[in-house]
């Protein structure tokens, strides 16, 4: 997997998350930072379960090595 | 940038199935919004609904006004009927007919009962319409039409449609950017697996794979690595085993060629000359023929051609009669030939001329390499098996030389050859003989000390019942 292939796939994720973003904040007022704040909640949304998934697959790497 | 088919592959399976959920749950989601939009609409209309009766019971002048009044206020219009159709009082000011009042429905009201449907007009509005009965003395006097806009409601089913759609398109990208990842991921191993089968397609046979997976794919990766490895060693013994051929035919060939060519010259001086030359040739001849039918021998069993004649055997006999045949060599160096063969030894099944063979082979070779001493031949049963063991105490193999004494031409050193002559091939062929009678064989060795092959030979469970019962 080279660089470019992880930048692809990054922007893919972005694009995807400001989506969803924009759609949540539909009804709020449309501020920088009310912005920020749901991307953020959003991204974390989608980021803790990743991080979750490696820490179990390293865990279970290590393990069995 | 190269998309590799097996990821695509991988890719559009997981977003087929991702639209599939996506287009479910979306539906579902807009089907719950309409509902739960309706179901409030129904529930303020029902409300409203009450308060209209309440106030129309009073049949009052001041009623009317505040029914158009609190109708205006809660943007709902009133149509207040009797039961034949003729409107009593309305709240809106224009003089238009009311399609959507209709006998049936008000047939329904005055027999006491509440109606209600979603009309649409001309322009395309939709109106949700509730009519409720005026009812006094138990009686239904009038009856009441609340019709409540829905252009509000749709407008709003609208705006979270569109949402939903565009929370999809974010849900989609995402999703496509994980699987980009995933996909690359979980094919690499296989792109890896493809380009060293396809360097090893081309000859290159030292391309090995580097997968620490312990999974199904890190387990097709080793078998990789070992059919390579096999592939390479099977390729390895073939260069070797032409080269070998070729220096063994070459050898007594050579001494054919130059005793023969002495012979034809006349160049010998005497009779006893010419004597000794024709017997190194026939002594050569001997060997050659040996050479060929060993290897035919070899190549015979190799291919799986070689029949056997399973039947019962009784290994003591094939033990005595072999040792009866290498009496005599052995009597010539004074090696002294003893037998240990246990009382109950049971039958085996097994061919008897190459049982015969495979211990002909053992005590040639041990007669051949012991100068001075003992050769022992043992047949005990142990744990359902048959061992026969042949020792001598001849001169030995070096350890590093035992894993390839069973390899076609080895030989311990070259120069055993010239002085014990021998093909190389002896070994090997014993070996394939065992195998092939569903034995083994197990060499041990110290120099200088002698040298012991064990043989064993499972007994067979069909027979070891018809000997019990007998």
């Amino acid at each position: 997997m080279k660089i470019r292939h992880f930048l692809v796939a990054s922007l893919l994720i972005g694009m995807g998350l400001t989506c969803m973003t924009y759609s949540a904040n539909s009804f709020e007022r449309e501020t920088i930072m009310t912005f920020g704040k749901t991307f953020f909640q959003i991204g974390m949304m989608v980021i803790c379960p990743v991080v979750l998934l490696i820490c179990l697959y390293l865990m279970f790497y290590y393990k069995n090595k | 940038m190269r998309i590799s088919r097996i990821g695509l592959k991988l890719a559009a399976a997981f977003m087929i199935l991702f639209i599939i959920l996506l287009m479910t749950l979306g539906m579902a989601i807009d089907q719950l919004f309409s509902h739960f939009y309706y179901a409030q609409m129904k529930e303020d209309s029902q409300e409203l609904a009450s308060h209209f009766v309440s106030m129309a019971k009073n049949k009052e002048a001041t009623s009317t006004t505040m029914i158009q009044n609190f109708a205006e206020f809660s943007s709902v219009k009133i149509v207040w009927v009797t039961e034949n159709g003729q409107v009593i009082s309305r709240s809106d000011k224009s003089k238009g007919q009311h399609p959507f009042i209709n006998q049936k429905d008000l047939n329904h009201m005055f027999s006491g009962q509440s109606i209600d449907f979603i009309y649409k007009d001309t322009s395309g509005h939709r109106y949700y319409v509730l009519g409720k009965p005026v009812v006094k003395n138990q009686k239904s006097q009038s009856a009441l039409y609340i019709v409540s806009s829905m252009n509000k409601i749709d407008d709003s089913i609208r705006t979270v449609r569109k949402l939903l759609l565009l929370s999809a398109l974010g849900a989609f990208l995402v999703a496509l950017g994980m699987t980009f990842i995933m996909s690359k991921v979980l094919s690499h191993p296989l792109l890896k697996m493809q380009k060293v089968t396809d360097r090893m397609a081309k000859g290159d046979w030292n391309a090995r794979l580097n997968i620490r997976q312990k999974d199904e794919m890190g387990m097709l990766g080793q078998s990789i690595n070992n059919l390579a490895q096999s592939l390479q060693r099977y390729r390895d013994t073939r260069q070797e085993f032409f080269a070998n051929i070729s220096h063994e035919l070459r050898t007594p060939i050579t001494y054919l060629e130059g005793y023969s060519q002495v012979l034809t010259d006349n160049l010998v001086e005497n009779e006893s000359e010419k004597k000794k030359y024709l017997t190194i040739i026939h002594q050569e001849a001997i060997r050659l023929q040996k050479l060929v039918d060993d290897l035919f021998e070899l190549s015979k069993m190799e291919e799986g051609k070689t029949e056997l004649t399973i039947e019962r055997l009784d290994m003591k006999d094939i033990i005595l009669n072999t040792l009866s045949k290498v009496k005599l060599k052995a009597e010539q160096k004074k090696i002294n030939l003893k037998t240990e063969i246990h009382q109950d030894i049971p039958f085996i099944l097994g061919d008897s001329y190459r049982m015969e063979q495979i211990l002909l082979n053992l005590l040639e070779n041990a007669i051949k390499y012991t100068d001075q001493g003992e050769i022992i031949v043992q047949l005990v049963s142990e744990n359902s098996s048959l061992v026969l063991s042949v020792s001598d105490t001849g001169q030995g193999i070096p350890e590093e030389e035992l894993p390839y004494i069973f390899d076609r031409f080895y030989r311990i050193e070259k120069s055993r050859s010239r002085d014990y002559g021998g093909t190389g091939l002896g070994l090997s062929i014993v070996k394939k003989l065992v195998d092939l009678q569903g034995g083994s064989i197990h060499v041990e060795s110290k120099l200088d000390v002698g040298t012991t092959f064990t043989l064993t030979f499972p007994q067979h469970e069909e027979l070891e019942s018809l000997e019990s019962s007998s």
